[in-house]
């Protein structure tokens, strides 16, 4: 090697050897200085070392560091040669074959004598040194500035590696998930400070002291040892629901596990397990408190639904009271059409029946008068004359018992009396009554007496009298502007209720007012005259008295009273 | 004693009240006739003796009113009410109102003769307590059933509503009335409710 030789002068042997020392010393001091610093270090070092006019640095971009240029000049250089270097190598560098080269001084005097060396295997990294000196750079210059290059390379290499590893180190370190690595004994190796809280640990060391095993609940720990750890030998990796435990509060945390094996990316065997498992407390809370507001949504829209299907059966419900109240009221109507029409036949055979047992009798008692009298003193009369007697007095019963199984027949039905309610009873009465009666404009008053509830009454019957009543009232104010029809009761005294019938029109006249019960009278043109006439005939059968008199305000008002109900009685006995 | 066998006759058919004159004087009797309710109240004061014979249906005032009227003003005569057959309900208010009996048309002369004569024979109509007690004590021998028939009769209802009210078949009915009215000794129905109406006043 000739530069071995080159170097026999003792004293710039030593001299090399003093400034290899320094160099080699150099890096202890670049354990934490990022690029730029290591070269302006190793640029200063050598102008000193190599007595040369500059010691240039250039880097390119390194990982996110961008690229730096550092240049040192010494003190025998000319002055601005700092800042005329950068162009002059900027143009040598690029298209050198060599690593030395005498190049023309940037600044105009002479020549300017150049080194270089690559840092590292890249080549972009370089340090240049120059002199004007045209023996630059000699041997042990060039020894020196390839060992300078070698430490810079490893000084920037190891940055470089740190970096990467500081970098990992802080997203490991950073991140919220817990993050360790064991060893394949199950011996934790490397916990992470988000773990360590998470399982209220408080360093790596203690961690160290368990089993990898232990940091899971305990229901899970035959699961992961037989399960989990033989698959993630096997398969590499396993993500599942896990649950932790929290070594200080005891607390059960879920975790979502990556479990994966660690291979030697050399050798491929495997090295290290693995985990980066997310607490899912949180997420566990947010998801029962979304299931909750799902629940009570659900919840919510069950009740509502409930309430709307509840509405809907009250609806549905009412519709079919309104249709049962019609219908009631259909069969109210045809209930009370048919006794009508049963009451008039019976009011008919009855007056019928009666108007012919007057003459009946008269005849008989006259025949039974003839034939007492043929028997006291009769002897001139022929015999066979009262056998004539007798027979036309048989006759005269026979007709008369024809009359009665003609009124029984047709007989007005027996009263059945009971407790009613007199606002009910009236009220479906009132209603029967207008239905259908053209009584659009009627003006109804219902003056009830609180004092009044129960009446005795054959409701049917009763009904009957006050439908028949408001029927001839509303008939009786038909033409007129004002039509008011009033209905009350009141309590006469603890058994006895009047209930009266009012209307605005026009009055009775003498006559209708003198004959307006006698059977077949009638001021209708169209009517029977029977109405009033078995008014009369209930009310009686109900112990009452049906009457008439003017309305005050004009128009006439019929009065019938009827037995208060038990119920309303005040002393039981009073009866 | 010709007051004794006077009969008062109330009614408003003219031919009616004329046939009965004719009957009752053939029979013996004096009569005494009258148009209306009102016209018999205006001669009240003077009536003696004799009977009273009312058409319980008049217009105005039908009889079982001018029997409360004269009982009202004190009149004391017998009084024989006249109803329509099967009209029970009128025939008990008459006899509770203190009618010495009633008499169904259409008649037969006799019945109508011997009630008058009964009537006649009768003490006043507030002496008769112990016509009364007699009544109850034939009433106290009816079964219970029987009672209850009897009772259901009186209140007007028909054999049928009798039988369905009680639960018991009509022909069980007309069982218990024919022994009712066995033990009454009576042969008409009237008869029966006229004792029953009388025990209640004993």
């Amino acid at each position: 090697m000739p530069w071995v030789e080159a170097v026999s002068d003792g004293q710039e042997m030593r001299r090399t050897i003093r400034d290899l020392v320094a160099l080699s010393t150099l890096p202890a001091t670049w354990q934490t200085y990022e690029p730029h610093q290591i070269a302006d270090s190793v640029s200063t070092a050598l102008v000193s070392m190599l007595d040369c006019d500059f010691a240039h640095i250039s880097l390119p971009p390194l990982m996110d560091e961008p690229a730096t240029a550092v240049t040192h000049t010494g003190p025998r250089a000319a002055p601005g040669l700092a800042d005329a270097l950068p162009a002059a190598l900027a143009e040598w560098l690029p298209r050198r074959s060599r690593d030395t080269a005498a190049i023309a001084h940037p600044l105009g005097s002479g020549m300017l004598y150049i080194a270089a060396a690559p840092i590292g295997y890249h080549g972009e990294a370089v340090i240049v040194a120059g002199s004007h000196q045209t023996d630059f750079p000699t041997e042990a210059q060039r020894l020196l500035l390839g060992i300078a290059a070698n430490d810079a390379a490893i000084a920037l290499q190891r940055w470089h590696a740190e970096t990467g590893q500081r970098r990992f180190a802080q997203l490991v370190e950073n991140s919220s998930e817990f993050i360790a690595i064991a060893t394949l004994q199950g011996v934790p190796q490397y916990i992470n400070t988000a773990g360590l809280q998470l399982v209220g640990l408080d360093s790596v060391d203690e961690a160290r002291r368990l089993h990898a095993l232990e940091f899971l609940s305990p229901q899970f720990r035959a699961q992961a040892r037989d399960v989990v750890w033989p698959r993630v030998m096997r398969d590499g990796r396993w993500v599942g629901e896990l649950a932790l435990r929290n070594f200080k509060t005891g607390a059960t945390i879920p975790f979502l596990v990556d479990w994966f094996r660690v291979d030697d990316p050399r050798t491929g065997l495997p090295i290290n397990m693995a985990t980066v498992s997310r607490d899912l407390t949180a997420q566990k809370r947010a998801d029962s408190a979304l299931h909750h507001l799902n629940e009570t949504l659900e919840q919510r829209v069950t009740e509502r639904t409930a309430q709307l299907a509840e509405a809907n059966r009250k609806l549905i419900a009412e519709m079919a009271g309104r249709e049962r109240a019609d219908a009631r009221l259909q069969a109210l109507r045809l209930e009370l059409h048919h006794a009508s029409r049963l009451s008039t036949a019976g009011q008919m055979g009855a007056t019928l029946a009666h108007e012919l047992n007057q003459p009946l009798t008269a005849a008989a008692n006259s025949i039974a008068a003839a034939r007492r009298l043929l028997q006291k003193n009769g002897t001139k009369a022929p015999p066979s004359l009262i056998e004539f007697l007798d027979d036309a007095s048989g006759q005269t019963l026979r007709a008369g018992q024809i009359i009665r199984q003609l009124r029984d027949f047709v007989r007005l039905r027996e009263t059945e009396k009971r407790d009613e309610d007199a606002s009910t009873l009236i009220e479906e009465a009132v209603a029967l009554a207008l239905a259908g009666a053209g009584a659009v404009g009627v003006q109804v008053n219902l003056c009830f007496d609180p004092a009044v509830s129960q009446v005795l009454a054959d409701r049917l019957q009763i009904q009957q009298v006050l439908t028949n009543l408001m029927r001839n009232a509303l008939e009786a104010m038909i033409g007129h502007e004002h039509r008011e029809l009033t209905v009350t009761t009141t309590l006469l005294n603890e058994n006895r209720v009047e209930i009266s019938v009012a209307d605005s029109g026009d009055g009775l006249s003498g006559e209708a007012r003198q004959r307006l019960f006698e059977p077949f009278f009638s001021t209708k043109h169209d009517g029977m005259g029977l109405g009033l006439s078995i008014c009369r005939s209930i009310v009686e059968a109900h112990g009452g008295k049906l009457q008439s008199r003017d309305n005050a305000d004009g128009g006439t008002m019929f009065l019938f009273t009827l037995a208060a109900g038990s119920k309303a009685e005040v002393a039981p006995h009073a009866r | 004693m010709p007051a004794r066998r006077n009969v008062h006759i109330v009614d408003d058919d003219a031919a009616v009240r004329r046939s009965l004159e004719r009957l009752l004087h053939a029979a013996g009797f004096a009569t005494v006739s009258y148009q209306s309710s009102l016209a018999l109240l205006e001669a009240a004061p003077a009536l003696t003796g004799g009977c009273l014979l009312l058409d319980v249906r008049m217009p105005e005032m039908d009889g079982i009113e001018l029997q409360t009227r004269l009982n009202a003003l004190g009149v004391r005569i017998p009084i024989i009410i006249i109803t329509a057959q099967g009209d029970v309900s009128t025939a008990v208010r008459a006899m509770k109102g203190g009618a010495a009996d009633f008499i169904e048309k259409p008649y037969d002369d006799e019945a109508l003769t011997s009630a008058i004569e009964a009537a006649l024979a009768k003490p006043a109509p507030r002496d008769r307590r112990a016509e009364a007690a007699e009544a109850a004590r034939r009433i106290a021998t009816l079964s219970a059933r029987e009672r209850e028939v009897l009772d259901a009769l009186m209140a007007g209802r028909p054999n049928k509503v009798i039988a369905y009210d009680l639960g018991i078949s009509v022909r069980t009915v007309e069982v218990h009335r024919a022994r009712m009215m066995a033990r009454l000794g009576t042969r008409q129905l009237a008869e029966a409710i006229r004792l029953a109406v009388m025990a209640t006043l004993a």
